[in-house]
């Protein structure tokens, strides 16, 4: 099934915190979890999530780190913060009342 | 250059960022290809086909460019009309704030600031040995004869000196012997000077401690940092100033006025114009040294700017600096907010006829009269009609009751018309030698007067703003009270026939300058008719001067039985301007 761009854009940004609230992870690596777990439904661009996350940087939601890497470029690993935390303790409350509140209606028996 | 390459620079020229974001980008860019491409190489592609995939799946470097432009901040001209902007805002919010200074209340002397251009060195803290202490000699015309600020007494037997010890004038640099006069404490007698007296400090403690009144000076040069006064200080400027380091004469007025402890009002404003009062003309200095030379140890012939003005002081003055210092502080005062204009200016020393630049300072008094300031000087009789003399008072007495003070009667005026008599000797000041040091002065002179009445003023304008000159005068004279004429130490007749024959020699001298001697035989014989009713005997030169010396001295004694002199009294003044 493909997505829809417009629910996509709304919700990237929590399982982006999400994912990174379990492990820090590289650009390349959110990229290959969103579609793994999503089993293929995130089909993010990926020059796309740079931008994201640089922006979840500047709001201080995430730290860049570097590391080393044997051979190979070395990679600029992303770790959740506090306030980070934070947005997506927020988030989550705020997604999990949009569904609850989404699954009612259209769950609703109209008599 | 490889695909890999050509992407990363067709995405630097999309970024607008700082190149330290750009580098960081761009190697994270390269990371994420070169992991996608090694990942696909795996997988069986070529290495060409590698990357080309990578960079198609990583989108079009210019969307991708601006996309991360965006996250990393403004672009670079939003930055750079944003930059324009704020200077734009420091540059409104600039003439704004020059507006409201300059044009709203024209001054450049706000709240918290200060128009100090100068800051003089302290004077110096201490001087050269004493030799021996000298004995108080009462029968003397000049009452400043133990003066020990900065000397070393300590090995001075000083034990049986009491008497000679409480006419000294010192400070906080005066070392003591250990082993003083029981009842001399050099530390008590300053503590007590220290103090306005006559009540002022309970007005202090209702209120009345001039806040939000304005008092201008125009004195000898000032240690601007002074703890008495230093954060009153709203303005130093110097005018006509030959003093290097502070005088002691500029802190002890500036602190008599407004002084947080010794001070009649403490929270007044003071606006200071340094002026040495003396003349830039060369042949007034010559004639000084010459007379000095003539006739060493002449006490009308020692120009001395420590004591009250001798005539060579006056005749060495030059009073249009006087003048431009008034008129500086009428310009002054119209940039002031109306409720922060200056009041009073206080100006220790007087002016008379024939001097130099009298008829400039007149002018400038009659233009402060005008514009509501009250020029506080010793001329005071002369420019406003308003008598005033000194106090005298015991060191050790309380200067808190109106008993403890007497009229000083060795020299000033008499009390045949209505006077104010305001405290002046025994006062603690600021002194010169440093920001936390303080000076006793046994003896004081007018230039401890005109601050007082200045501070007196401030305090009059605080209760009352409409308040004038006259009206101020004519409340202190009936809220004043009348010396005990009994504590008033006796004056022998030699020291009043020693002042008269100062005067009388003084005022021959001058008739000589102008007229011939006939001329001056003439008006001396004139002026004796007139004192005493009767013709001028045919004596000698030498025994006419005698007579005529007796005479004055007459004159002299019977102005001092008037009893039209009052005790200025601040509390009842302060209740008669404004009634509860």
């Amino acid at each position: 099934m493909k997505a829809d761009p417009q629910l996509v854009k709304g919700t990237v940004r929590l399982l982006v915190l999400q994912l990174l609230a379990r492990e820090s992870m590289y650009g390349y690596q959110i990229i290959q979890h969103l579609r793994g777990r999503s089993e293929g439904y995130f089909q993010l661009g990926e020059g796309a999530l740079y931008p994201l996350l640089h922006e979840l940087e500047h709001q201080g939601f995430v730290r860049p780190e570097w590391q080393d890497q044997e051979n190979r470029p070395k990679r600029r690993y992303y770790h959740l913060t506090g306030k980070g935390g934070k947005e997506l303790a927020r988030r989550l409350e705020a997604w999990r009342g949009f569904t609850r509140a989404v699954d009612s209606v259209l769950e609703a028996r109209y008599v | 250059m490889s695909d890999l390459d050509a992407y990363l620079a067709q995405l630097r020229t999309s970024l607008d960022v700082t190149p330290a974001r750009a580098e960081v980008i761009l190697a994270e860019t390269l990371s994420h290809l070169e992991t996608k491409a090694a990942e696909l190489q795996e997988a069986g592609l070529s290495r060409e086909e590698a990357v080309q995939a990578a960079i198609e799946e990583f989108g079009d470097p210019k969307i991708t460019g601006r996309a991360l432009t965006r996250a990393n901040g403004r672009h670079r001209t939003f930055r750079r009309m944003r930059r324009a902007l704020l200077v734009c805002c420091l540059l409104i919010a600039g003439s704004a704030w020059g507006f409201f200074r300059f044009a709203l209340f024209r001054t450049h002397l706000g709240e918290g600031s200060s128009g100090i251009v100068t800051r003089p060195q302290a004077a110096r803290a201490t001087r050269p040995k004493l030799t021996s202490l000298p004995r108080f000699d009462p029968s003397r015309w000049d009452s400043h004869q133990l003066e020990v600020q900065g000397r070393d007494l300590r090995a001075f037997d000083l034990q049986q000196r009491r008497s000679d010890l409480l006419e000294a004038s010192f400070d906080s640099h005066t070392q003591w012997p250990a082993d003083l006069p029981a009842s001399f404490s050099p530390a008590r007698i300053m503590e007590m000077g220290k103090s306005p007296g006559l009540g002022v400090r309970a007005l202090h403690r209702k209120g009345i401690t001039g806040r939000g009144v304005s008092i201008a000076i125009i004195d000898m040069t000032l240690l601007v940092g002074h703890a008495e006064y230093g954060k009153r200080l709203r303005l130093f400027e110097e005018l006509h100033s030959m003093d290097k380091a502070a005088s002691m004469h500029g802190v002890a007025v500036a602190s008599i006025a407004v002084g947080k402890t010794v001070g009649v009002a403490p929270e007044a404003d003071l606006y200071y114009i340094a002026d040495s009062f003396f003349t830039s003309n060369p042949l007034p200095w010559v004639s000084m040294l010459w007379q000095r030379l003539r006739a060493p140890g002449d006490p009308a012939a020692s120009a001395t700017t420590t004591k009250a003005p001798s005539r060579v002081v006056l005749d060495m003055a030059d009073f249009r600096w006087t003048a431009r210092g008034i008129r500086r502080v009428l310009e002054i005062n119209r940039q002031l907010p109306r409720e922060r204009r200056i009041r009073a200016v206080a100006i220790e020393i007087g002016w008379r006829p024939g001097g130099t630049g009298y008829r400039e300072v007149t002018a400038a008094v009659e233009q402060a009269k005008k514009e509501g300031v009250f020029v506080i000087s010793s001329s005071l009789s002369n420019t406003h009609g308003l008598r005033f003399h000194g106090l005298g008072r015991k060191p050790l007495s309380d200067p808190e009751r109106p008993a403890s003070y007497y009229p000083v009667t060795t020299w000033g005026p008499g009390f045949d018309k209505p006077m104010l008599l305001i405290p002046m000797d025994s006062r603690t000041t600021a002194a010169p030698t440093g920001g936390s040091d303080y000076a006793f002065y046994r003896h004081g002179g007018w230039s401890w007067v005109t601050p007082y009445l200045a501070g007196l003023y401030a305090l009059a304008c605080q209760v009352k703003p409409d308040i004038t000159p006259e009206l101020f005068w004519e409340k202190a004279l009936e809220t004043g009270t009348e010396p005990d004429y009994s504590i008033v130490p006796p004056v022998s007749r030699a020291l009043v026939r020693q002042k008269m024959a100062i005067r009388f020699d003084a005022v021959a001298a001058e008739a000589r300058n102008r007229q011939n001697a006939e001329g001056v035989q003439r008006m001396l014989t004139a002026k004796y008719r007139e004192a005493t009713g009767k013709p001028a005997p045919e004596v000698s030169e030498a025994e006419f001067r005698d007579l005529m010396i007796e005479v004055m001295a007459d004159q002299e004694t019977k102005r001092y039985t008037g009893r039209e002199a009052r005790i200025v009294t601040p509390l009842k003044l302060m209740e008669a301007l404004a009634p509860r």
